[in-house]
């Protein structure tokens, strides 16, 4: 049983009453819907997607992209050249297909959004550090357990070793992970604790229910006040209209949110501003000895050794699929990597970038996304690729396969890697992907420069409220998962106070 | 609008001519290949099947051109059909970098719906590698 209470889409048009709707069924979502569940609210989850019942998920990462991202894994992001931008869309949200990695919020941005973006006491430390103590009991925070650290993270983690890089294994909600690589497919064992095994039953133990397969197109508005949500189910087409007495909380993500917003008629010179992310890229390995980049947690060991310098590096354990096309050379060159593929490794950079975008509603009312990487940021790329090299030879890697193009596709002594920093790095020359997206309903005081205030309404539109990572004024430098959840109970926490 | 079947066809060369035979790695088996086929083509949203349309086209009627040969690629013999990819993948012009790009995942993606080529590959065996001394933080 799955806990959950499912509303299907069962050809019909649809129309519930509920306390309060909540768009989205991610981290966010799950959070504020089980806060305003346990407060004695009657909440409906409005979720895009369906529930995939872990017996239903197909392990190959086609069946994956297709049932389980938004737009096969490839909303793209344009500016100079093209970012695909990856978010999951099925009940629990991205939760159900990232690494479930864990980070608390760094105080330096805690201070920042305090000091500088006029956050004043917003958030407050202790209350942030309540909700992540909680959190990390619920949802079983822990370092991903020995047996399965693995070959590519535990190479990762030799190489820092050997120049002095600090770093640690990564620590993830979950609870009885095999270590089958397989997190960006869902889990297929249900070891990781993603939203729709540990929140969201929660949130429908005290009453919530969850509408599948549910596109919300529009914010009901009366009188300036929100009223309901309405949009279409994705498989029938059919309409849906979700009445919400207490107001409606929107939590659909940083491309999703500001988009729903305009959608509903809402004008606001931030809406859709100030998107961010953590673009990331990755380099390859080739060692002589046995990597089986297969085996093992996808994500095992990291290192925020270079917080300050923007950069983090994590292990990366890809699909099948997805390595295959992160190998050099095409037909006959391609299939001579593979024959070397049990002795590759993978490690990600991600990078806290200054870049800021826009999110507008695009064909079909989808989110068009425009972000470009500033010179900086490249210039930070770069320097994070070298580092990656280094560990790499450090750790005894024979080949790196920087995956540049214009660039040798294997660097086979450290003499070369100059070769990553010498000039400035073309952003159509590197395969980036942006997830972690933050920014394009900004929290702040002046509702001319935010759309939603301290207390997560909605400037200009009254019992509406916004708690995802669309609020956060800045990116993390860490993975945000941990800080949605928190700020999201925050949230939550003062939505049924006020509803 | 559906693939018609000349179109699939073209799709299945350039699947199998991005990842050739070789003693270790095994050609795909005709009836698996059209699955996963099948299976990407019901699978990619509308956008993603048009840009891949697109690479189809391209690199079958143009591509060959670029390599200093006559079109169509499913004409070409293996080395020349190596000789089109590798040109066109490492082309400065980033469109056609890219659609090739594209054409790589979805060989990768299409290929690794057939398990006998996982298995061929070693893919999925053992346990994972341990390294000594990793646990705690460094």
């Amino acid at each position: 049983m799955s806990g959950l209470t499912l509303v299907t889409d069962e050809g019909r048009e649809e129309t519930l009453d509920c306390d309060l709707a909540v768009v989205g069924s991610g981290a966010a979502g799950a959070a504020t819907a089980d806060v305003l569940a346990e407060a004695g609210h009657r909440v409906v989850v409005i979720e895009e997607g369906e529930h995939l019942p872990r017996s239903q998920r197909r392990e190959e990462m086609l069946y994956a992209l297709a049932e389980r991202y938004r737009d096969f894994g490839g909303t793209p992001a344009r500016g100079r050249g093209i970012i695909p931008v990856l978010q999951a869309r099925m009940v629990g949200g991205t939760t159900t297909v990232n690494a479930a990695i864990s980070w608390r919020m760094p105080e330096a941005i805690h201070d920042l959004w305090r000091d500088e973006h006029g956050l004043g006491d917003a958030l407050p430390w202790q209350a942030l550090e309540a909700s992540f103590d909680w959190l990390d009991r619920e949802l079983n925070v822990r370092p991903v357990q020995p047996d399965v650290i693995g070959g590519i993270g535990g190479l990762m983690a030799a190489g820092a070793r050997e120049l002095g890089i600090s770093g640690r294994v990564i620590e993830r909600i979950e609870d009885g992970c095999r270590g089958t690589g397989r997190c960006l497919q869902a889990c297929p064992h249900g070891a990781k604790l993603s939203m729709e095994r540990s929140l969201l039953p929660r949130a429908c133990g005290n009453g919530a229910t969850i509408l599948t397969s549910a596109r919300a197109e529009r914010v009901l508005m009366r009188g300036g006040r929100a009223v309901g949500v309405t949009g279409r189910r994705g498989g029938s087409g059919q309409r849906f209209t979700v009445y919400a007495d207490k107001g409606v909380v929107l939590a659909a993500s940083a491309t999703g949110s500001p988009v729903l917003l305009r959608r509903s008629g809402l004008r606001s010179a931030a809406l859709g501003r100030h998107f961010q992310a953590h673009p990331g890229t990755g380099l390859a390995g080739l060692f002589d000895r046995e990597v089986r980049p297969w085996a093992g947690a996808t994500q095992s060991w990291e290192s925020a050794h270079y917080w300050d310098r923007r950069f983090k590096l994590e292990s990366l354990g890809l699909p099948f699929g997805l390595m295959l096309a992160r190998l050099p050379g095409f037909g006959r060159g391609l299939s001579e990597a593979l024959a070397d593929l049990g002795r590759v490794a993978v490690w990600g950079i991600q990078v806290r970038a200054r870049a800021q975008g826009t999110v507008r509603p695009g064909w079909g009312g989808m989110p068009s996304i425009r972000y470009d990487l500033t010179r900086e940021d490249l210039q930070t790329f770069g320097e994070a690729m070298k580092v990656v090299a280094e560990m790499f030879f450090a750790a005894g890697a024979r080949e790196v396969w920087p995956g540049v193009h214009g660039l040798p596709e294997r660097l086979t002594s450290p003499d070369e890697l100059h070769l990553l920093t010498d000039g400035e790095l073309d952003p159509r020359k590197v395969h980036f992907i942006a997830t972690h997206l933050f920014g394009s309903c900004r929290m702040g005081a002046d509702p001319a420069a935010s759309v939603v205030g301290p207390d997560f309404a909605v400037h200009g539109a009254e019992r509406c409220w916004v708690v995802d990572s669309s609020v956060f004024p800045t990116n993390l430098g860490v993975n945000p998962q941990h800080t949605i959840l928190a700020v999201a109970r925050l949230a939550g926490q003062r939505i049924a106070a006020a509803a | 609008m559906s693939w018609t079947g000349l179109e699939r066809g073209w799709l299945a060369a350039l699947v199998e001519a991005m990842i050739p035979p070789l003693p270790s790695v095994p050609a795909p088996e005709p009836r698996r290949l059209a699955e996963g086929l099948a299976a990407l083509l019901d699978g990619m949203p509308g956008l993603q099947r048009l840009a891949l349309r697109f690479a189809v086209w391209l690199v079958c009627w143009l591509g060959p051109l670029a390599a200093r040969r006559l079109p169509p690629f499913t004409r070409l013999g293996a080395d020349d059909r190596d000789r089109v990819l590798t040109v066109l993948g490492g082309s400065d012009n980033f469109l056609l970098r890219e659609l090739v790009v594209l054409l790589k995942l979805v060989a990768g993606l299409v290929r690794e719906l057939d398990p006998g080529f996982r298995q061929a590959l070693g893919w999925g065996e053992g346990e994972p590698v341990c390294i000594p001394g990793v646990g705690e933080g460094t």
